[in-house]
């Protein structure tokens, strides 16, 4: 493993887990996450708790995802923008922290492929 | 190996995580299906009389409202149905405020006052709905 990937392993690792851990709590309990959803679903026909859920899911494969690092770079502008949508809708302390997430989704975008991610394997078999 | 493989390998894991977020969204949206329907429905029945077999045989009093009176227990009756509201305090479009008012309260008048006939508004708490209230 060369030195120049070990940052982004640690980086993308780190994302995996935060998104992890979080999609995890939210299949468990979605009904304990409700109040985080933005005023304006409240008028969609759909159930806060399935709105969670499917939240959750999503994360949950996204990360998935992350972990063997196939497209990495577009995973993490996914989520990075999705995070950008949390810390506007949230704002104050919370909203400052999502959006701090959110640059490290983004500069786990812009670097390179690491070597133990499918996307170096990938980008080493191409060369 | 060739670089093809490497390629359409990684590929392939795409298509799996798609397939897998197609149809645990799918079975996520099945297994709450009958609140969507009664959400979604447009035909002439009303939502209420769609829902009632499901909750015909739980009554609550206005005693067993009043007990949920707070913004994290919040339970209110519409229009003779009772309504578990405290996941929509914060999701209310016209803010918390006017929700909380109503906890453990009959919420009738605010309720055609604030929205009369929105269809929205109906279907929205449709969903939040646990039972009738006792005459």
């Amino acid at each position: 493993m060369k030195n120049s990937s070990l940052p982004c392993i640690i980086l993308r690792f780190t994302m995996v887990l935060l998104f992890a851990w979080f999609a995890v709590q939210q299949l468990m309990d979605p009904s304990a996450w409700v109040g985080y959803l933005p005023e304006w679903t409240g008028y969609l026909p759909i159930p806060g708790e399935m709105l969670i859920m499917l939240n959750g899911w999503t994360e949950l494969v996204l990360a998935a995802m992350m972990v063997v690092g196939c497209f990495t770079r577009w995973i993490s502008i996914v989520l990075g923008l999705h995070l950008i949508g949390i810390a506007w809708t949230a704002g104050g302390a919370v909203g400052v922290r999502d959006a701090a997430l959110a640059l490290c989704m983004f500069a786990l975008a812009s670097g390179p492929a690491d070597d133990w991610s499918l996307d170096g394997y990938v980008e080493r078999n191409q060369k | 190996m060739s670089k093809n493989f490497a390629s359409h390998f990684r590929l392939f894991v795409a298509l799996i995580a798609l397939g897998l977020l197609v149809v645990g969204s799918g079975y996520i949206i099945w297994s709450q299906r009958p609140i969507m329907k009664i959400a979604n429905d447009t035909s002439g029945a009303t939502a209420s009389s769609e829902i009632a077999p499901l909750t015909s045989a739980v009554s609550y009093s206005m005693d067993d409202i009043a007990i949920h009176n707070t913004k994290d227990n919040c339970w209110s009756s519409v229009n003779g149905e009772v309504y578990d509201l405290t996941s929509f305090v914060y999701r209310h479009p016209g803010g918390a405020a006017s929700i909380i008012k109503i906890c453990g309260m009959d919420g009738s008048d605010l309720f055609s006052r604030q929205h009369g006939k929105s269809r929205k508004a109906s279907a929205a708490l449709i969903l939040l709905k646990i039972g009738e209230l006792k005459s």
